[in-house]
């Protein structure tokens, strides 16, 4: 089945907003418009790191785009509550303090957990992830595909988890949210592309 | 102007207060700025008819280019920073005391 074809809102409230895209190759990003990052960081460079994932998916947005491709975006509240508004508020949030942004928004959905949404569902798959940035990677729950609590690390750990999708619908590459859009190097036990080059190559 | 400022940036996610220190006005405008978590020193800024504009670069937590542009008027500095291309910040920064 086509991952185009799970039904999801737009942020706007549209059905079934996720057709338009078949045929077309995407990059699903799991979003916050409020990351922290962590509880130190200071709220200028919160923005600033937040700014930073949002033009860099921009800058592939606009790169790619006329070749048949799309950054979209999902809001989600799942990681320090850093997303708690709802779509209405998330969208202005967006066009406000992020006026730069153009690719699309949906609904805001779980990416983890027994809520979490179909889309998400289908996009982790059974595979495991390359490899976690939390402390599972050192344990030996990690070595048995698990972190810390015994789930499979397929689940996503973090904002900004990047899923490139082909133009059918299939998953075809994960990256991390370190792996940055515009990276030049594949990060080091990644997914041993950047997502540019992924993209290159998928797009033909 | 030469002195301690206080410096608050209006982020989306609420204001945050910087320390400002300018230790020259001519031929460049030198100086820092630091919170608790880290410092930045700038050293060839330029200050013109009460004009500032102070650039420099971090490393930390993000490389980044710094863009700080602003109007000076009596203890009141009024202006904008910039982090690479992204949107501008407003800012406000009120002198404090001459003693770096």
């Amino acid at each position: 089945m086509s991952i185009y074809n799970i039904p999801i809102r737009s942020i706007d409230g549209e059905e079934n907003a996720l057709l338009p895209y078949e045929g077309k190759v995407t990059l699903m990003v799991n979003v916050s418009s409020k990351a922290g990052y962590d509880p130190k960081c200071s709220k200028f460079w919160s923005y600033a790191r937040t700014c930073r994932q949002f033009w860099q998916l921009q800058k592939v947005h606009d790169e790619f785009k006329d070749r048949g491709f799309s950054v979209l975006a999902f809001p989600c509240n799942q990681f320090a509550a850093t997303e708690p508004g709802t779509n209405e508020e998330i969208s202005a949030f967006i066009k406000e303090h992020y006026p730069f942004v153009t690719f699309p928004f949906f609904e805001k959905v779980d990416v983890n957990g027994k809520n979490e949404h179909p889309l998400f569902s289908a996009l982790k798959g059974n595979e495991k992830r390359n490899y976690s940035d939390t402390a599972a990677d050192q344990s030996d729950a990690a070595q048995k595909g698990q972190n810390l609590a015994g789930q499979a690390i397929a689940r996503i750990p973090h904002g900004y988890e990047k899923f490139i999708v082909s133009g059918d619908g299939r998953m075809i590459s994960r990256f991390n949210w370190q792996d940055m859009p515009l990276d030049e190097i594949p990060r080091v036990m990644g997914a041993g592309w950047t997502i540019r080059e992924a993209l290159d190559e998928i797009l033909g | 102007m030469i002195g301690k400022w206080t410096l608050v940036v209006k982020t989306p996610f609420g204001e945050e207060k910087y320390n400002l220190a300018i230790e020259a006005v001519s031929p460049f405008l030198s100086g820092k700025i630091w919170t608790d978590m880290g410092s930045a020193s700038f050293e060839n800024g330029k200050y013109d008819n009460q004009n500032l504009e102070i650039d420099f670069s971090v490393d930390t937590p993000q490389k980044a280019q710094i863009a700080i542009r602003g109007t000076h008027t009596e203890n009141v500095i009024t202006g904008t920073i910039k982090v690479d291309e992204y949107p501008t910040l407003d800012f406000k920064a009120e002198y404090n005391n001459v003693n770096i």
